[in-house]
């Protein structure tokens, strides 16, 4: 696979000159070409050398696992309340990134060392957020597919409603995979998850590498392109969650690769990997919708830049049938659901697209750029490092996207050829697709800057990055370092995609990347703590599972995880039942509401008054939250006290449970 | 050949091993490391080998068959639904089914690979020896890391408390009732505790010890009817500030009325 692209440095010179011929000279695209950083029209040279590794994958395993045990103490050191904690931490992210990143730079290291080094960054990675959370669920999200996936476990079946999360169990791969784990090994739906989790991860990274290596024809750029897009923001943490996209993201890739072996066979012997897509494209339907629909949306322009290139006859059998079941399954398995992500992306994305025209024709200030809804600003240097990645992100797409453009052969042949038809048909179409689609990524930081479009941001930018990784990796291979075995300049290289990699893990996480010492309100990670476990655990042993609760966000996460209750959701019941904890009174309208969700109890958390909601909201984003402008009354909360047939069953100091059963009728 | 039929025998009774380790009961590591081949690896294996029959054991093929996995496993999970086996039992069914066709599938491919490959003469190499030293180090390392992550979250409490509650005993009418107490406090705490029904006590105990992660509860008879719009109250005090109700609980009748 590496001989494919290694051409002379002599050869890509003589080259670049005889395309510089022409009637002025030079030609004037080519020109432009350059002025963007297309120095060669030839692909990247490559020195392949098959001997041993500057620096083998052993000693790079050390220094990662060394890497860990820095992590584990930085995190063990932040619950203590060492402020130290959370940059040693990033210290201990740098030190695992930076020797690889440095390695893989240089042009002589082995194919099968690259791939070594890939995945030692990637377990590595991955571990960091084992170790951030090595007992207990933290993100919000967790704790809604682990009521899906205990669904199935306990009740043997799929597609039971999960209060928490409706649209869920309609897209239940992540927890059918990870149920097998748990019922097969007699492990726990969190230790079941780490597993399939990592099963994931790898199959993320191996299959993004393949793909680039298919595309790009390089091992080099391959490994380089799978270390960049570890500076994507969903990398480290938000796709190792307990959530759908975590698995829907490695079937993507796992699909893309397919169609990517499948294109290099005669239609025949490719049938058998159109069989195989289509399972993998099953399994991602089943898994997330969005992720399935961008499926089959790269596989279209995959198409659509194969028919610019070469015309329509040029679209192969295969290509044309992994499109088509790409666009097809997600439909159909959509249809089957009852479009259950209508309703629930909807309103999403009407939010988000209105925020970012406000925000573009400046009626609208958009997000507070760093700083928390409880008012937390972001250190300096955090905020320093992601300007400026941001910042290199864009110069280097800027160059890097004609650099690959070059890379897949467009210039090239558009400089040697006679006719530009045939020189787009021995372009490299799908190169050219990733490529185009780093255009998003300008995109997705727009959105990132709204309240409402956070989200959607965040999301275009797991897909982006698919591009911008190649489009960066070309440009380090073939610009930046080149053939050169200067160890300097490969370290110079390796500490900006440390930084990048570095930069994506604030941008997603920022100053709450550890578990802080001090609860925090409404703030996932920080407010998880064992004394909310403990009440939700008391609930199922002294009031039994199942009994309909009402309770702020943080405590009807836990009451669904570990006290298997039902609680009360706008989602699930299209009221919000918060406004009756936090209304200053107990009138007929409370009563009512009480009465037509059939609640059993009411669980008042006394440490939402002591400060505002870290994440915007104390409960589900409704009307009780619409209600509160400042932290709610201790009175309010506590309001149950006075109401003759309300009984007050449990009381931590902190926590109250009331019984209102008698009221609702439930009793 | 009689190697490569050795082996054969050797991967199916492996399989048979993996297989019946999870249906065993055995602990959850010996399971775990049984299951995982079964679940991530060897069903996809099979698919593969079926798409491609000569592909080699490469990376490519390793990748494939972990993804090809995952996603037969969703789609598996799908279909045991439908005929309504998605327990232990369908999944160890369809694990091993899956596990011995890939076995059987590549049974030359693995005879050749191991044929070519891996003798104890080739292991005791110098360079080997030194990979395997690494190796333990990044275990032990990793291990460490994870551990102590762990310790670090399980000795991390934000809060010391106490719970106290009270709960019908049968779940309704309050003629029996549990009050419970539990030392969360870090300490151990002594403390006192009340029952009253309408403000006039019922049961006193006047002092108790409770060591940190300590429960104590207690069964109680309730012989008066609880009158409309009546309150069973208890309350806990800590008897290093006996003047000051510490925790309260109560049952409340309904009103009148209601």
């Amino acid at each position: 696979m590496e001989t494919q692209i290694a051409i002379p440095l002599q050869r890509a010179r003589a080259g670049a000159a005889a395309t510089a011929r022409g009637p002025l000279g030079l030609r004037p695209w080519l020109l432009v070409c350059r002025a963007l950083g297309v120095s060669s029209v030839a692909p990247p040279p490559e020195r392949v050398v098959e001997s041993s590794s500057a620096v083998g994958p052993t000693p790079l395993a050390v220094n990662a696992a060394a890497a860990l045990l820095v992590a584990a103490g930085a995190a063990s050191a932040n619950l203590a309340g060492y402020e130290w904690a959370p940059a040693l931490f990033y210290g201990a992210v740098a030190l695992l990134l930076a020797p690889i990143a440095t390695v893989l730079t240089l042009p002589s290291v082995k194919r099968s060392d690259r791939i070594a080094m890939v995945l030692i960054a990637t377990i590595g990675l991955y571990l960091l957020r084992v170790i951030r959370g090595p007992i207990v669920f933290l993100g919000h999200d967790e704790y809604l597919h682990w009521v899906t996936a205990d669904h199935i476990i306990e009740r043997g079946r799929l597609f039971d409603v999960n209060v928490l999360f409706p649209v869920g169990p309609s897209f239940p791969g992540l927890e059918i995979a990870t149920a097998q784990v748990a019922q097969m090994s007699g492990l726990s739906v969190f230790a079941a998850s780490a597993i399939v989790l990592a099963a994931a991860r790898l199959l993320f990274v191996g299959c993004l590498y393949l793909i680039y290596e298919r595309i790009a024809g390089s091992a080099r750029v391959a490994s380089l392109g799978c270390l960049f897009y570890m500076g994507c923001s969903t990398f480290v943490f938000f796709d190792t969650n307990f959530s759908y996209e975590s698995l829907a993201l490695p079937l993507l890739t796992l699909a893309l690769l397919i169609e990517a072996v499948a294109r290099d066979l005669p239609f025949k012997r490719a049938v058998p990997y159109v069989l195989l897509f289509a399972l993998a494209a099953l399994a991602l339907a089943m898994t997330h919708h969005i992720t399935a629909f961008a499926l089959a949306a790269i596989l279209a322009a995959f198409v659509a830049v194969q028919i610019v290139v070469g015309g329509v006859r040029s679209v192969s059998l295969q290509l044309a049938a992994t499109a088509l079941i790409g666009a097809v399954v997600p439909i159909v398995w959509s249809r089957a659901m009852g479009n259950p992500g209508e309703a629930y992306l909807g309103p999403v994305f009407e939010n988000g697209f209105g925020e970012v025209m406000r925000v573009l024709h400046f009626g609208s200030s958009g997000r507070k750029l760093f700083t928390a809804d409880d008012g937390a600003v972001a250190p300096l240097w955090q905020q320093s490092l992601l300007i400026g990645s941001v910042l290199l992100t864009s110069l280097a797409l800027a160059f890097g996207f004609f650099r690959t453009l070059s890379l897949a052969r467009l210039f090239e042949r558009l400089g040697a050829a006679a006719g530009m038809r045939a020189a787009l048909a021995r372009a490299n179409p799908r190169l050219i697709a990733l490529t185009m689609l780093a255009i998003a990524y300008p995109l997705s930081i727009v959105f990132r800057l709204t309240r409402s479009g956070w989200e959607i941001g965040n999301r275009i930018g797991a897909f982006s990055y698919l591009g911008v990784a190649i489009v960066l990796a070309a440009l380090a291979a073939g610009v930046l370092q080149g053939t050169s075995p200067s160890r300097l300049r490969a370290a110079a290289i390796g500490a900006v995609a440390t930084l990048l990699v570095l930069a994506g893990i604030i941008s997603s996480e920022g100053p709450r990347i550890l578990v802080p010492a001090r609860y925090q309100v409404s703030a996932d990670a920080a407010s998880i703590e064992p004394m909310g476990i403990e009440t939700a655990r008391w609930t199922e042993a002294w009031l039994g599972p199942q009994r309909h609760f009402v309770a702020d966000r943080i405590n009807s996460l836990l009451l669904s995880g570990f006290g298997r209750q039902l609680v009360a959701t706008t989602l699930q019941q299209g009221y919000d039942a918060g406004v009756v904890l936090v209304a200053k009174t107990f009138g007929q309208n409370e009563r009512s509401l009480l009465e037509k969700l059939g609640i059993d109890y009411l669980l008042a958390d006394l440490r939402l008054t002591t400060g505002l909601p870290v994440v915007g909201s104390y409960f589900d984003g409704g009307a009780a939250d619409a209600m509160l402008s400042a932290p709610p009354l201790p009175a309010a909360l506590l309001k149950f006290n006075a109401e003759a047939g309300v009984s007050r069953v449990f009381d931590n100091g902190y926590e109250v449970i009331y019984d209102v059963r008698a009221i609702s009728g439930r009793r | 050949m009689a190697g490569a039929k050795t082996l054969e025998a050797a991967l199916l009774a492996l399989a048979a091993i993996a297989a019946t380790a999870w249906a065993s009961g055995g602990g959850a590591i010996v399971r775990t490391v049984a299951v995982a081949p079964l679940v991530l690896f060897l069903p996809g294996a099979l698919l593969v080998s079926l798409v491609a029959p000569r592909r080699p054991f490469t990376f490519e093929f390793c990748v494939l068959a972990l993804g090809a996995s995952l996603a037969a496993d969703i789609v598996v999970g799908l279909v045991l639904h439908g005929i309504g086996a998605l327990n232990p039992t369908g999944w160890g069914f369809a694990a091993t089914i899956m596990a011995a066709g890939a076995l059987w599938r590549n049974r030359r491919s693995l005879a050749s690979f191991a044929r070519r490959g891996v003798t104890f003469a080739s292991l005791l190499t110098r360079e080997n020896g030194l990979r395997m030293a690494a190796l333990a180090v990044v275990a032990a390392l990793v291990t460490s890391s994870v551990a102590l992550a762990s310790y670090g979250a399980r000795q991390h409490r934000p809060f010391a408390y106490t719970e106290l509650w009270l709960q019908p005993f049968d779940g309704a009418s309050p003629q029996r009732v549990l009050v419970g107490v539990r030392n969360q406090e870090e300490a151990t705490v002594r403390y006192g505790l009340e029952l009253l029904l309408n403000d006039r006590t019922l049961v006193r105990w006047p002092q108790f010890d409770l060591a940190n992660g300590q429960q104590r509860v207690e069964d109680v008879p309730v012989q008066v009817a609880l009158p409309p719009e009546g309150r069973l109250e208890a309350r806990l005090y800590r008897l290093d500030e006996p003047n000051l109700v510490y925790r309260r609980a109560w049952l409340s009748a309904p009103a009148q009325g209601e």
